[in-house]
């Protein structure tokens, strides 16, 4: 479905990624992993086409992924950044309207009804009671939400997270993944998420890729990439690998560093 | 707009030559088209203060205001920075410059009535791409970069404009009033002029409305969503400035339009660009007639600087504004 294709990217005289190549499949959940710096979220980046490779490509349905008109691709592709929304005066239901903006005529209307898209997408991400609040009422939790739900309202077939869990505490971590976890099955659509948190990335993705130095070193189950040597090469941390006591995902537990 | 005209019609009734209120409201139902038989009525000298003199006047504060107030609202859009307007930018003082020399040289009737607005427009346009270029020399262009590149060339050629103030002698008075903006001396060629810039980029502007929206949640997260940012970015920015250059090039620089008047409106509507944007044009319209009526009559018959007056009025709304800085009614975000 989208391919990245020896890929190749340089910013500011440093080579981000050389020559990758992996092809994401439909139906399925990925996560990338990877210390801070190796990349990931311009991966994200090239991969909605709002970069350009510097050499190689990203191929959407077999074609360049930059030839595409953006509203094209945003009828596609939508992507959920971390940190959330600004805190703006606009109504939460204001905001999640603006979800349709790729279906929209020059002159703003659609010709069928939204309110049902919007009412089910309100609903899944449980912000009924908060529909008329503005965005600057909101905590960031909130307003994570609320950007979650105007991607609902986007009908994409591909969903790239970018860290969408990060300054969220524990409860707010939960809904944010199992959304979109129950809403990827449901819809049987491709979800491609940069994961921060590994234990997470191990129990909602079927497929984790570990980006290192700018390459994808290990590719595979959780169980086949999340090692205790390869967290050692790419972190420098020193972890121990346990099973989960209800799904038998791997977790890691940090240990001591002892005399280094 | 109801509010617009009465705005207008009460303007147009209060002046220094003491026509009475009801022989102005005759005058100008005896004038329309259909029913033109008002010197039946009343003196020439009547008629020619009210339609030649004050209706025109009127008429092109509206307009000014209303081309200021637009630009203003573009360019906080684009910029995402609720303290821009079409003078952070220097458009406003690039078209100055080029005003100013013209007078300096006593070039204004080369080319007839068109000199001044000509010059004035080619060089705001000028300045508006060299403030790009200046923000764009790091890759794409940043918000905050804009900012300070319009800020850099606005000094610079302000310093200019104050060079050939103090080298020349006889036409100082006329470059300073020019500068200090005011909308006194114009005829109706002035408002056939500025009429055609007004109603081509209104319609345009509204609807950049919902990609103006979508870009105050971050320029990203808009390119995420559908929107050509950088393209759309560029051609708000140069409609702007169109409406800019168009507005000084028939009143001079007059402050603060751009500024305060879609921050009011953004208070009493809220953040939506769709909406913000024609309320911003015609709110641009009433608050310069009362800024203009206030110019000519506050200390008749002298008249002020019509800039004095915006800023005079202006200054402490938007002190006010910044003091309040209520980020829950206005969407005055980042300040």
């Amino acid at each position: 479905m989208i391919k990245a294709q020896s890929l190749s990217y340089r910013y500011e005289s440093i080579d981000i990624f050389q020559d990758l190549n992996f092809s994401f499949e439909m139906n399925r959940f990925y996560g990338i992993i990877g210390p801070n710096g190796a990349g990931k979220s311009t991966l994200l980046q090239l991969l909605a086409g709002i970069r350009k490779p510097t050499k190689g490509s990203v191929l959407f349905q077999d074609h360049p992924i930059h030839r595409f008109p953006r509203k094209t691709i945003a009828q596609k592709i939508a992507v959920l950044q971390q940190g959330g929304l600004p805190p703006l005066g606009f109504t939460v239901r204001e905001v999640i309207e603006m979800g349709r903006f790729p279906y929209q005529s020059w002159l703003g209307g659609e010709k069928t009804n939204i309110d049902g898209i919007i009412e089910e997408a309100i609903q899944l991400t449980g912000l009924t009671n908060l529909v008329h609040r503005k965005l600057d009422q909101l905590s960031g939790g909130e307003r994570q939400r609320v950007a979650l739900a105007k991607l609902i309202v986007q009908q994409p077939e591909i969903i790239l997270l970018d860290e969408p869990t990060t300054y969220l505490d524990i409860g707010y971590q939960q809904i944010i993944m199992d959304v979109v976890k129950s809403w990827q099955q449901q819809k049987q659509l491709l979800v491609i998420a940069v994961m921060h948190d590994l234990n997470l990335s191990a129990l909602y993705c079927d497929h984790l890729l570990a980006l290192y130095n700018g390459q994808i070193i290990a590719s595979g189950t959780a169980e086949h990439v999340l090692t205790s040597e390869r967290l050692k090469e790419m972190y420098n941390a020193s972890t121990v690998i346990i099973q989960h006591p209800v799904n038998q995902s791997p977790q890691l537990l940090l240990t001591e560093t002892k005399g280094e | 707009m109801l509010l617009l005209f009465i705005t207008i019609i009460t303007a147009i009734s209060l002046g220094s030559s003491g026509i009475s209120l009801a022989d102005v409201w005759g005058i100008l139902w005896h004038s329309l088209p259909f029913n033109n038989d008002a010197q039946q009525y009343y003196s020439k000298g009547e008629i020619a203060i009210v339609t030649q003199v004050r209706l025109s006047r009127v008429l092109l504060a509206t307009l000014v205001g209303g081309c200021l107030a637009l630009a203003g609202v573009g360019f906080q859009g684009v910029l995402r920075n609720p303290l821009a307007d079409p003078y952070t930018l220097g458009v406003a003082s690039g078209s100055s410059v080029g005003a100013a020399f013209i007078i300096l040289m006593g070039y204004q009737m080369l080319l007839g009535l068109w000199t001044i607005p000509l010059v004035a427009f080619g060089t705001g346009i000028v300045t508006l791409f060299g403030v790009i270029a200046l923000a764009k020399s790091q890759g794409s262009m940043q918000i905050q970069t804009l900012v300070l590149a319009g800020v850099i060339i606005q000094s610079f050629l302000g310093s200019f404009v104050s060079l050939m103030v103090s080298m020349s002698n006889g036409v100082v008075n006329e470059i300073l009033f020019w500068i200090m903006g005011s909308i006194s001396m114009k005829s109706w060629e002035h408002v056939y002029m500025l009429f055609p810039f007004l109603i081509i980029t209104l319609p345009i502007l509204m609807y950049f409305g919902q990609i103006l929206n979508l870009l105050a949640l971050g320029e990203r997260e808009a390119a995420y969503m559908g929107v050509n940012v950088e393209r759309s970015k560029i051609i708000v920015l140069i409609l702007c400035t169109l409406l800019t250059a168009a507005a000084v090039s028939v009143s001079g620089v007059i402050g603060f339009v751009g500024l305060v008047v879609p921050h009011l409106i953004r208070l009493m509507v809220g953040p939506d660009y769709r909406i913000l944007i024609p309320l911003s044009a015609i709110g641009g319209g009433i608050y310069m007639i009362m800024a203009d009526t206030i110019a000519r009559l506050a200390l008749s018959p002298k008249e002020l600087p019509l800039g004095v007056v915006t800023a005079l009025l202006g200054a402490p709304i938007f002190a006010y504004l910044l003091t309040k800085k209520n980020h829950k009614e206005g969407g005055v975000q980042s300040l």
